[in-house]
């Protein structure tokens, strides 16, 4: 007896022992950034192993270009780090519910991440990401086209858009008041100035697209409007540089003036300007001044879990002191700034809210999340939600509106075609991506 | 002592059988049945031929991007791999004279060769070609008003395939190499009958390299129908998709969007596409290939 209960003990020990690896109290952690992001990242990595020796982390870090194959390669593989850095449609994308852990398994305290980022990144009850970061779409300005076109006001509606770009080409010929933008960013403005017409965001409850052929003529209307008087390019074919941060224009002969991007993205933009230029936030245009509406926005990055964790408890201990450490301690909080974006979670926030250092407040990535969470707040009290939909940046679906509005802005379809292209597959399609 | 050593090869071989047969005819025969298959997530459906039907259906997206790849593939490598072949023979046959400075020149028209479709060259070619580039500048000299080279379809492929005929080293050196085994007696014979300098091309020089032109023909229309360095960083594939040649949209269908299953099936297509042009070729190559018996 005594025998077989020794057996017993040891085979409990043995089980035990073996569901902890030797190695499990190493994690590891893979994100995308530029190399602020990189160098802030790696800071808060070493710290972490001197606070927590119990512990270690190894980070890799990866340019955005290639990214998200590599990861795909790797979850299918299932040789993925211990922790990615994931966008949010992703979880989607990627078939999250199969490949990422389930973080209610962490144990974390999710009460200090806003509802609006948390509900999106979880399916059918599981947590499959944590929000790093929120995003939307706003409107920088470079202060010098304007100054020396000799436009003093930030322009607030569509109507003052045009009017700047009247007075930018006749004062400065060859400028524009924005300049090129892609088919990504010309389909927000005219999601955005749609919502504001309307109130409704671009894909419906029932995963329809949400606007008839009139009104989304109209919003084409809009653009070539924009086209026609200064503020866009004539004709997209003319200026062939896709990456808009990198473009001459933009950087060195500073012929376009304002670029519409995300707000967590406005660094690229603003890091490639010559020394002494000025970036000003503007908002997002309106129908009229004082309105603030149209505002999308999404998760911007979220930190994932890979499911193969599930299995040891120390590395789930691990991962889960980790993320607590780069999302709440102070230090790496105020290490990290806005290199991730504004922060989501509350304490981080407040972190860096109460921080007396300039670096993070007057950041034109804060300066743009304040103007994002006021408006999506204002709509929202009107009953307007316009978080962005899971599948709509799908790498599949996208297409179906990016690429006839690419047709349009190089000139070869008119705003009839381009919408009758748009009605006819974006139902179809993201019925098949959602399947 | 031969006779001893008769394993000798297999053994020398076993690197190259393990190679092949982890990193060539693994893939290749997992790559089929990965086309025969949908994984959504960790749920795999066996699908039979269902992709293969869907890529030549115009109903489907995945049908026209991919018709639409096939064109921009076939129009790609029927005008490339013809311009490879005449700019490298005649460019060798420039060089086969004896000339001065001639190793310099032989130097100078590999380099491209050399540095291949990378990111600095890529920079330089869209240097030459963007709107404000170097050709627009020149042209703007002359007050001819600036061509949008890579904003149109048909310049961003002239673009694309410009990039890969000035890479025509490899092709130039061996049709070198068979200008120089041509015997000199049989010009000799030809200049005696009266024959100028093209009737010795025509007739001498021509039927005498067929092999190589068959060769390098082959060669170059593999290489070609495979093309994705310059159209993926060029171009990325557009505008509006011009140049989306069918190895950009395997690359986009199974990494960038982790569909797999589609982007190996259409790389069987591809296989197929090739093996037949190849058979073709081989086969047609009876009639105008002459082998010196």
């Amino acid at each position: 007896m005594k025998k077989a209960l020794m057996f017993l003990m040891l085979m409990f020990a043995g089980l035990s022992l073996s569901a902890c690896k030797k190695d499990d109290y190493v994690i590891s952690f893979y994100w995308w950034g530029t190399s602020d992001r990189n160098i802030a990242t790696y800071q808060v990595i070493n710290l972490f192993n001197e606070k927590y020796p119990e512990y270690k982390v190894k980070g890799s870090s990866a340019p955005w270009g290639g990214y998200l194959s590599t990861l795909q390669n790797r979850l299918k593989r299932g040789t993925e780090e211990d922790i990615f850095q994931v966008n949010y449609n992703w979880i989607y994308q990627m078939y999250g519910i199969d490949y990422f852990m389930d973080l209610n398994e962490l144990g974390l305290d999710f009460s200090k991440y806003p509802e609006a980022e948390h509900v999106p990144l979880t399916v059918k009850g599981k947590v499959l990401a944590l929000s790093a970061s929120e995003t939307g779409y706003i409107l920088y300005l470079n202060k010098e086209v304007y100054d020396d076109a000799g436009i003093t006001e930030i322009p607030k509606t569509w109507d003052d858009l045009v009017e700047c770009g009247k007075i930018i080409s006749q004062n400065t010929p060859g400028k524009y008041a924005i300049g090129r933008l892609d088919a990504q960013q010309v389909a927000i403005i005219i999601f955005s100035y749609l919502a504001q017409k309307t109130g409704k965001n671009v894909i419906s409850a029932d995963n329809k697209l949400n606007f008839s052929a009139e009104e989304l003529e109209d919003g084409f209307r809009l653009i070539e409007r924009l086209r026609n008087n200064g503020v866009l390019i004539p004709n997209n074919s003319q200026d062939t540089h896709n990456e808009g941060f990198s473009n001459p224009h933009w950087t060195t002969h500073q012929n376009y003036g304002g670029i519409l991007t995300w707000n967590t993205a406005i660094s690229e933009y603003e890091n490639t300007l010559p020394k002494g230029s000025e970036l000003i936030t503007a908002g997002f245009p309106q129908l009229k001044e004082g309105d603030k509406l149209g505002m999308y926005k999404k998760v911007s990055m979220a930190f994932a879990v890979s499911k193969r964790v599930e299995k040891s408890d120390l590395k789930k201990q691990a991962v889960k002191t980790f993320l607590e450490f780069i999302t709440t301690d102070s230090e790496a909080v105020r290490i990290l700034g806005v290199d991730r974006g504004v922060p989501s979670h509350e304490d981080a926030y407040r972190i860096l809210e109460s921080s007396e250092n300039p670096d993070f407040k007057q950041t034109n990535e804060w300066l743009g999340h304040e103007i994002v969470q006021e408006y999506y707040d204002h709509q929202l009290s009107l009953g307007q939600n316009l978080y962005i939909h899971p599948y709509y940046e799908h790498d599949a679906f996208r297409k179906v509106y990016e690429e006839p509005i690419e047709k349009f802005l190089n000139g070869n379809i008119t705003v009839k075609q381009v919408v009758n292209i748009i009605i006819r597959d974006f139902d179809k399609e993201l019925a098949k991506v959602m399947e | 002592m031969v006779g001893e050593k008769k394993w000798l090869p297999y053994v020398l071989l076993i690197p190259w059988v393990i190679g092949f047969l982890l990193f060539k005819l693994y893939p290749f025969v997992n790559s089929f049945i990965m086309s025969l298959f949908q994984e959504r997530g960790r749920t795999v459906t066996f699908i039979g031929f269902e992709h293969y039907r869907t890529l030549f259906d115009t109903g489907f997206r995945e049908g026209r991007e991919f018709l639409n790849s096939l064109k921009v593939t076939f129009i790609y490598v029927f005008i490339t791999v013809p311009l490879i072949l005449v700019v490298s023979l005649l460019i060798a046959q420039l060089l086969a004279q004896k000339i001065k400075g001639v190793g310099f020149f032989r130097t100078a028209f590999y380099i491209p060769t050399l540095l291949g479709a990378n990111v600095a060259i890529v920079f330089l070619w869209r240097y030459i070609f963007e709107t404000e580039g170097l050709i627009n500048h020149f042209l703007a000299l002359f007050g001819i008003e600036r061509v949008p080279f890579l904003g149109k379809p048909a310049g961003a492929m002239a673009s694309i395939i410009l990039l890969r005929v000035w890479q025509f080293g490899s092709t130039m050196l061996i049709f070198l190499n068979a200008l120089k085994n041509v015997p000199e007696t049989l010009y000799e014979a030809a200049m005696i009958d009266g024959a100028n300098r093209f009737q010795r091309f025509r007739h001498v020089t021509l039927p005498l390299i067929t092999p190589i032109i068959l060769f390098n023909g082959v060669m170059r229309l593999i290489e070609c129908f495979q093309a994705f360095n310059g159209p993926h960083l060029i171009t990325q594939g557009g505008p509006e998709n011009s140049t989306r040649v069918i190895n950009l949209l395997i690359y986009e269908t199974a990494f960038q969007r982790g569909n797999l299953n589609l982007g190996s099936a259409m790389s069987w297509i591809l296989f197929i596409i090739i093996m037949f042009f190849t058979i073709l070729i081989f086969r047609s190559s009876r009639y105008w290939v002459y082998y010196e018996e």
